[in-house]
């Protein structure tokens, strides 16, 4: 099977490998999995007080592509909002890689731990800073 | 018990003996296209659970694909041969299924209308957080050259893998009676037992081809 040349590239030199401080309070954490194949991605990522994205990491235990794909993920979602980074699908994955048919599962593994870790940092965030009961009423 | 269901013929049109199996004769060994519906069970005459005596499935499997080998057929019209052969395929895959544990478990769950592998793709509780950190240890391990933690973390995955894979023995023969929230349940640990064995294939495999993970 051929694959791309940016895949290769991203499974050669994996662009935020590492991990943040999953405990802290402006981290999300996201960890995804393949039954089929046994492939888990952890994906991170670091939010400032606008919900801008400044820092992301994964690590991916799994195919070349599947690394690739969420290597890519972690270039995409820096410097966007949480909103904006929602707005990543796993199409956009697929051409910008130009994954073969049969590792499209990998983007849709990258896409949800993309997902996962916004929505464990929104959760954080509303537990932190919950809205004054009755604010509404005032 | 292969006319437990009542779709099946009980008896040969041809000799009038007994069908031990919707497909073979036991009189003129004749055989017969597979009926609709027949489940692998059923082809291979043995009772649907998923606690199987694995030399009785061993010894139905023998006689049944003695009995359809093309082999025996190659005298026979093209029909019939194309038949043994279809059947022969058949008995292969019934055995191939019931044989393993993790398979037959499967097969059950799809039989009890599902979830399939594909509708749920999650784990139980935290599993994934796991299989993250003992993917994290086994390379950690791999890169210092620690055998005996590697072997540890072998004996505890295996533990890890027996105790769910008695959960699913332990549940697998009532999924005709159960909700599709246990039955999601059941789908999600077999999905654990998936991991698994994923992770036992990586803390056995050569370290010269584990060349699979991101890591430095």
């Amino acid at each position: 099977m051929a694959y791309s040349d940016k895949i290769i590239d991203h499974y050669q030199n994996p662009r935020n490998v590492g991990s943040l401080d999953g405990n802290a309070r402006n981290v999300g954490t996201g960890i995804v999995g393949a039954p089929e194949c046994g492939d888990v991605m952890k994906l991170q990522i670091q939010v400032d007080e606008q919900d801008r994205i400044v820092d992301a990491k994964f690590k991916t235990f799994g195919c070349g592509s599947a690394i690739a794909s969420s290597s890519l993920a972690t270039e995409w979602v820096k410097g966007r909002t949480l909103d904006e980074a929602l707005q990543i699908k796993n199409t956009d994955i697929v051409q910008e890689l130009a994954l073969p048919p049969v590792k499209i599962h990998c983007s849709v593994l990258a896409e949800d731990a993309v997902r996962a870790a916004i929505a464990d940092v929104k959760q954080k965030k509303e537990q932190a800073s919950p809205r004054p009961a009755g604010a509404a009423a005032r | 018990m292969p006319a437990q269901n009542g779709v099946l013929p009980a008896k040969c049109t041809r000799c009038a003996a007994e069908l031990l199996s919707p497909v073979v004769c036991s009189g003129c060994q004749s055989i017969y296209p597979m009926p609709s519906g027949v489940d692998h069970f059923q082809l291979l005459g043995l009772e649907r659970t998923f606690r199987l005596d694995e030399a009785r499935v061993k010894a139905s499997f023998r006689a049944l694909a003695r009995s359809v080998h093309p082999d025996h057929f190659t005298g026979a019209s093209g029909e019939v041969a194309a038949l043994a052969t279809r059947l022969s395929a058949a008995v292969n895959e019934a055995v191939a299924v019931l044989s393993d544990p993790l398979r037959r478990a499967d097969y059950l769950l799809t039989l009890a209308g599902g979830p399939s592998a594909v509708e749920v793709r999650e784990v139980p509780g935290s599993l994934l957080t796991e299989v993250m950190i003992l993917r994290e240890q086994i390379e950690e391990a791999r890169s210092a050259g620690r055998n005996d933690e590697l072997e540890r973390l072998r004996a505890t995955l295996s533990a890890s893998r027996g105790a769910a894979l008695e959960t699913v023995a332990a549940r697998a023969d009532s999924l005709p009676q159960a909700s599709l929230e246990e039955r999601r349940e059941f789908r999600k640990l077999l999905n654990s037992i998936r991991y698994y064995d994923n992770l036992l294939s990586e803390v056995s495999v050569d370290p010269m081809h584990a060349a699979k993970t991101t890591h430095d």
